[in-house]
């Protein structure tokens, strides 16, 4: 047997242990780089946490000190994200007294400045809490901060800012507000409504006329949500003439509002609902119709039992049902025709909602 | 007698034979750890994106609106009598706005049923569903909450963890669901983590996965993980270098280029009308995670739709890990066999362009990861060994081989802890880190090459055509607080 061993190449043998021991080495050297640097990073967390209680120390002496005297310029060294972690904590637990005071104490002082450069720069989180940190004080620079980060492009910074807005009941930026939260969710309807909501009464008139002029749609949907939201018992709108928009999400927030305020027009937005050719309209029409219980819309529900799409003859259905025992017979009588009036009687006598 | 027999081993083609066979044992070798390489970069960037950690209070912007979509949690269980009323409370007790559960029992053989029934105030109800194109094995009885409104409890003939999925997804009304496994732990902020993507993007999102991590060895208080240790089971240990380096890099990469095809069956975001449009799970696949997000990725495709599959980087959900071979031999050769069916049901996609780069890129880095580079890998050790043996091949020469196959493993696990330390920040012990790290180059002696025995197995089970089955783990339960 003459087999003889392959000799391979010195210097590729040399090359190959070099790229083993480079990989090596290297992966040793990251390993030493992370532990090091995570020794390092516990240490800085710990300095922190120091600083922090000693920051919240500060503030509850302050915080004890009479009205008249001077507060202690002397503030303790502490990072700006913990600063505003500790007045967001005393800010959304004081009242009275104790908030006014604190809000006079950092109003216009060195603290303030500092939130509001780092309202500006640095990861989002930070930056949302120094906003919202600005929204509890009273100078008029903090109002120019918050409004100035309406147009962040941290879409998330916009959304603070905006809510910001809101809680200081600043009614004038309502049209800021609604195009910045538009431009930054451009989908989202239910967000944007949200907001405006939490300004209550005093914007329906602003928003009634944002709805005439506007033609963004997902903006006009969101203020007629709010509308709905706030629950004014009378709208200068025309409802009929919004249940005509050829946006489905006009239609749709024209009916939530229909459901709580009268229209000028005496239209009746729910029967237009009922006969619309969006899907979407129907299943929110034949929702209400369920909730309100009316059983002057029988006709336009019976109509819709035989309606392609599903959940459209399921809504109606259980409308139907909820007008009462004639509604009930109804629905009991369709049984041999429509094979899901089987299906919602039995699941409105189980008790399912 | 044999003499002259092995003359053509002095020949120089032969020689040329050897090196180029030890080459691709080498190139095999490193074949998953390289597509880990070019992956790195990528989860870097994706990870660099957001402050993790910071990026928590977005979140809760979401969560104080009202924008949050209604999501709702299906929960198949079988066998889970021992540990689904914890399960539940832990889901009931989850921070999400509009939420709904629907626990799904496949027909268990033990008091799963009762005992939801008898904690939960269960009464008999009806419900209609919306089945569409889903076939699923009967149901036996359908029960409401009377304490909690959200909770549905179905019971439901066996069919396996697929079919259950199916009669949950019959049952939702919520343009969201999600799946967990009844023994998965989620995170508090979980959905509200995973929501984000259909909310905050215009790139019509249709499922969201996250990043599970082991929960073996931490410290769980009310169904929450309230510290992270790692586990003391070395076993447990290997593992979660292993998911840091699967979640953390090869499926945030994926998502970022938009090819992300697998979502872990332990926690997935999806959207109902794509999910029903498909058909719901496959009943005949044991990968049925896998298999779904094909079909979906392939029904937008077909249909010209634009989309996006996303993946979330913070742990959002727990798992435990097996702390036994035999158990954690059954898992790899299970996930091997769905990874496989799903390849060879959607053969059509691969290389096709009409699939992109889900097509072009993923599915044949797959096959290639999957398939081919565990056989290689495998037989490459055999043959250098016999050649070794038989004096064919220098051993330095297998040596070096083996030093640059092993290094260059090594070094990718170290790359993947370190973009763990970097944004996530799970481990914050340096003792656990470096615990971590020396796991990470253990891992490669032994572990690594036992996982491509146990896909090899997967690969003749495969080809056996053996039928799905409940995966099961012998556990030791969360609510085990590990001692100090």
């Amino acid at each position: 047997m003459s087999v003889l061993p392959t000799s391979a190449d010195f210097s590729f043998l040399a090359l190959c242990w070099t790229i083993a021991f480079v990989f090596f080495a290297t992966a040793l050297l990251l390993c030493l780089a992370i532990v090091i640097r995570r020794v390092r990073r516990n240490r800085l967390f710990a300095k922190r946490k120091i600083q922090q209680a000693a920051f919240q120390n500060y503030i509850s002496q302050q915080l004890k000190q009479n009205l008249a005297e001077q507060p202690t310029e002397n503030v303790p060294p502490c990072h700006i994200d913990d600063i505003t972690t500790v007045l967001l904590h005393y800010f959304r637990t004081l009242k009275g007294r104790q908030y006014n005071q604190l809000q006079d104490l950092i109003s216009g002082s060195k603290i303030e400045a500092d939130i509001t450069r780092s309202s500006s720069s640095g990861v989002r989180g930070a930056r949302m809490r120094a906003v919202r940190v600005l929204s509890h004080l009273h100078s008029q620079t903090s109002t120019q901060v918050i409004f100035d980060n309406l147009v962040s492009e941290d879409k998330y910074v916009r959304l603070t800012a905006a809510k910001s807005l809101v809680q200081r009941g600043s009614t004038f930026f309502l049209t800021d507000i609604i195009n910045s939260i538009n431009d930054a969710f451009p989908d989202d309807v239910q967000l944007l409504a949200g907001i405006i909501f939490d300004f209550g009464t005093d914007v329906v008139a602003p928003l009634e006329d944002y709805i005439k002029t506007s033609n963004n749609a997902t903006a006009r949907a969101a203020c007629l949500e709010a509308l709905s939201q706030i629950m004014p018992p009378q709208t200068s709108l025309n409802l009929g003439a919004l249940m005509g928009d050829p946006s489905e999400l006009v239609r749709t927030a024209t009916l939530s509002l229909a459901m709580i305020a009268r229209s000028p027009d005496g239209s009746d937005p729910l029967r237009m609902g009922l006969q619309d050719k969006a899907i979407s309209v129907k299943i929110r029409a034949a929702k209400l119709a369920c909730d309100q219980r009316r059983s002057d819309v029988t006709s336009e529900l019976y109509a819709l039992t035989n309606s392609p799409e599903m959940w459209v003859r399921y809504w109606a259905l259980r409308a139907i049902w909820t007008t009462g025992t004639s509604g009930q017979q109804f629905v009991e009588t369709l049984r041999k025709t429509n094979p899901l009036a089987t299906d919602v009687a039995l699941e409105m006598r189980s008790g399912y909602v | 007698m044999f003499e002259g027999l092995f003359e053509f081993t002095n020949e120089a083609w032969f020689s040329t034979l050897i090196f180029w066979i030890a080459a691709l044992v080498v190139i095999c070798g490193m074949m998953q750890n390289l597509v880990y390489a070019w992956c790195l970069p990528h989860a870097w960037r994706e990870l660099n994106k957001h402050t993790q950690r910071e990026d928590d209070h977005a979140g809760w912007e979401i969560l104080r609106s009202r924008s949050a979509p209604p999501i709702t949690i299906i929960v198949p269980a079988y066998n889970e009598a021992n540990t689904i009323r914890e399960s539940v409370m832990a889901l009931l007790a989850l921070q999400y706005p509009d939420l709904r559960i629907i626990v799904v029992n496949d027909g268990s053989p033990d008091n799963t049923a009762q005992t939801m029934i008898e904690n939960f105030k269960l009464v008999e109800t009806y419900l209609v569903r919306d089945i569409g194109e889903i076939k699923h094995k009967p149901i036996r009885q359908i029960y409401r909450s009377e304490i909690y409104p959200s909770l549905l409890f179905i019971d439901k003939e066996n069919g396996k963890k697929a079919d259950a999925i199916n009669v949950g997804l019959t049952c939702v009304r919520t343009p969201l669901f999600c799946v967990i496994d009844a023994d998965s732990l989620l995170e508090s902020t979980a959905l509200l983590k995973v929501v984000r993507p259909f909310v905050e993007t215009s790139d019509n999102v249709i499922a969201v996965g996250g990043t599970v991590g082991i929960v073996n060895g931490c410290t769980v208080k009310n169904g929450q993980v309230i510290d992270y240790k790692l586990p003391k089971n070395f076993l447990a240990r290997l593992q979660v270098v292993e998911y840091i380096r699967a979640f953390l890099m090869a499926r945030l990469a994926a998502s970022r280029k938009g090819s992300l095809a697998i979502i872990s069956g332990a926690f997935g975001v999806f959207r109902r009308d794509i999910a029903v449009a498909v058909g719901g799970y496959d009943t005949t696949t044991v990968g049925e995670d896998m298999e779904l997000v094909l079909k979906m990725h392939r029904h937008m495709l077909e249909t010209n739709t634009p989309y996006a599959v996303r993946y979330v980087p913070e742990p959002v959900c727990w798992t435990e890990a097996p702390e036994d071979l035999k158990f954690l031999s059954n898992q790899r050769t299970r996930w091997q066999r769905g990874a496989l069916e799903c390849l060879s049901r959607h053969k059509k996609m691969i290389f096709n362009r009409r699939y992109g780069r889900l097509g072009m890129v993923t599915l044949p880095t797959f096959i290639l990861t999957e398939l081919i580079s565990p056989i290689a890998e495998i037989m490459g050790y055999i043959l250098m060994i016999i050649f070794v043996a038989l004096g064919w091949l220098d051993i330095r020469f297998f040596l070096a081989i083996t030093a640059i196959i092993f290094t260059y493993g090594v070094l990718i696990s170290t790359f993947s802890l370190l973009l763990e330390q970097d944004e996530i920040e799970r481990f914050s012990r340096p003792r656990d880190i470096v615990s971590v790290l020396l796991t990470s180059i253990i891992e490669n002696f032994g572990f690594r090459q036992l996982c491509s025995i146990w896909r090899i197995r997967g690969l003749f089970q495969h080809m056996r055509g053996m039928k799905p089955t409940w995966g099961t783990m012998e556990r030791r339960g969360f609510s085990v607080t590990p001692e100090s």
